[in-house]
């Protein structure tokens, strides 16, 4: 079988939906749905709900140590941040983490993903969004084609690491000249069969341009300049070490104030190193 | 303070701030570690790709570096990245990370990332 089936085969076989996420989103249909339902819900899965806990508790949200139980953390993050939260760990439990190759694994490429999460959430905090809860998710999500790439064409992937050596290219263009399609695409067809919100599937796959036509898309922007900020801090691997220049029409979108990206450096390092300890560590 | 660093990124002389278990649970290197070049053939050996490294974060880290240090850095980043700032964003940008740099270089006497 040729890698672009292979792959699209192993996409059409994944789990429709992460099961608690599913079983959350069809709660929250429901206009007379209690918060002490949802917490129930989530709860169900105790690894995750004691995950939720911990990330709740970060100082990302501001209510350090000060969150005990499901609905609390409901309560004062807001059920969207929670359920995020929630999709983002059921999304990693999804995929092996063993399908590693020498000098990349998806655990480096996660802490790639939640270090952009997070600097994605602190933009969209930084220019006053109201609503900055797809924002972490949003971020989190944005290669989550390379995931899936390592995970259903691995021995593939190695000759796209190979090329990027050798040709000293980016993965994109290594991966169109081994797929035929890269990343962004890949992870967009997945969005698209776990039908997530526009705002992710948009993201996932305009996240290298960091702008689409006609629009004055925040969340896209927003993750496009976190990309570039959370490789040049070293914030995990995403495969090479291409560091491509910010789409200037993206800062035109943001207008982050200046200063803002020095001023939040302390938060940004301690709440990657707390964020990864949950998520990928303990 | 930690962060997570790549076996390939590490720089001898760094601490390690978590003890390293191979996939058998058994220890390979202890919490408080100095590392050594052998360390890092050790985890490369039982497929280990990155560890903890103890990290001062300290963000009046800039007050104390003289201009002409972080000029130096500065050029560093650019030729590393192979853009320049164009912009305040931009510079605002290189500002975070080369205020990581610097609490790098404070914690491991080296000059990379």
């Amino acid at each position: 079988m040729k890698s672009i089936e292979k792959l699209i085969a192993g996409i059409n076989n994944l789990p429709t939906l992460p099961t608690v996420f599913a079983t959350l989103s069809e709660a929250i249909e429901d206009p007379r749905v209690s918060i002490e339902k949802l917490a129930e819900i989530i709860s169900s899965d105790q690894a995750s709900a004691f995950k939720v806990l911990k990330v709740a508790n970060s100082s990302f949200y501001g209510f350090r140590g000060k969150i005990d139980t499901i609905s609390q953390a409901i309560l004062y993050i807001g059920f969207n941040e929670v359920r995020n939260i929630v999709f983002a760990l059921s999304v990693m439990n999804v995929f092996s983490r063993d399908k590693r190759l020498p000098n990349y694994s998806p655990t480096d490429l996660w802490a790639h993903s939640i270090g952009v999460g997070i600097i994605t959430r602190f933009i969209g905090k930084g220019i006053g969004e109201r609503k900055v809860e797809n924002f972490f998710l949003a971020g989190i999500l944005h290669d989550i084609g390379k995931i899936i790439l390592l995970e259903f064409a691995n021995e593939e992937y190695s000759s796209v690491l190979r090329l990027v050596e050798s040709k000293n290219c980016s993965m994109v263009e290594a991966e169109l000249e081994v797929f035929g399609m890269d990343h962004a695409r890949v992870g967009q067809m997945l969005a698209e069969k776990w039908k997530l919100p526009s705002a992710i599937q948009k993201t996932i796959l305009h996240h290298h341009n960091g702008v689409i036509e006609n629009e004055n898309n925040i969340i896209v922007a927003s993750v496009h300049i976190a990309n570039i900020a959370a490789r040049m801090l070293g914030l995990g691997y995403s495969g090479d070490n291409h560091f491509s220049e910010p789409n200037l029409r993206a800062w035109d979108i943001l207008k982050i104030p200046p200063g803002y990206f020095a001023s939040i450096y302390k938060q940004v390092i301690e709440t990657y190193d707390h964020t990864i300890r949950i998520m990928l560590v303990e | 303070m930690s962060r997570l660093v790549l076996v390939d990124q590490i720089i001898v002389g760094m601490e390690l701030e978590q003890a390293v278990k191979n996939r058998y649970g058994q220890l390979l290197l202890s919490a408080q570690t100095r590392l050594e070049e052998k360390h890092k053939k050790v985890l490369r050996t039982w497929g280990i790709t990155s560890v903890y490294i103890k990290e001062d974060i300290d963000t009046s880290i800039d007050l104390q570096s003289s201009d002409s240090q972080k000029t130096e850095e500065l050029k560093q980043l650019i030729q590393r990245f192979q853009w320049s700032p164009r912009n305040p964003n931009e510079e605002d940008l290189f500002e975070m990370v080369l205020l990581k740099v610097l609490a790098s270089n404070k914690c491991s006497g080296s000059g990379n990332l």
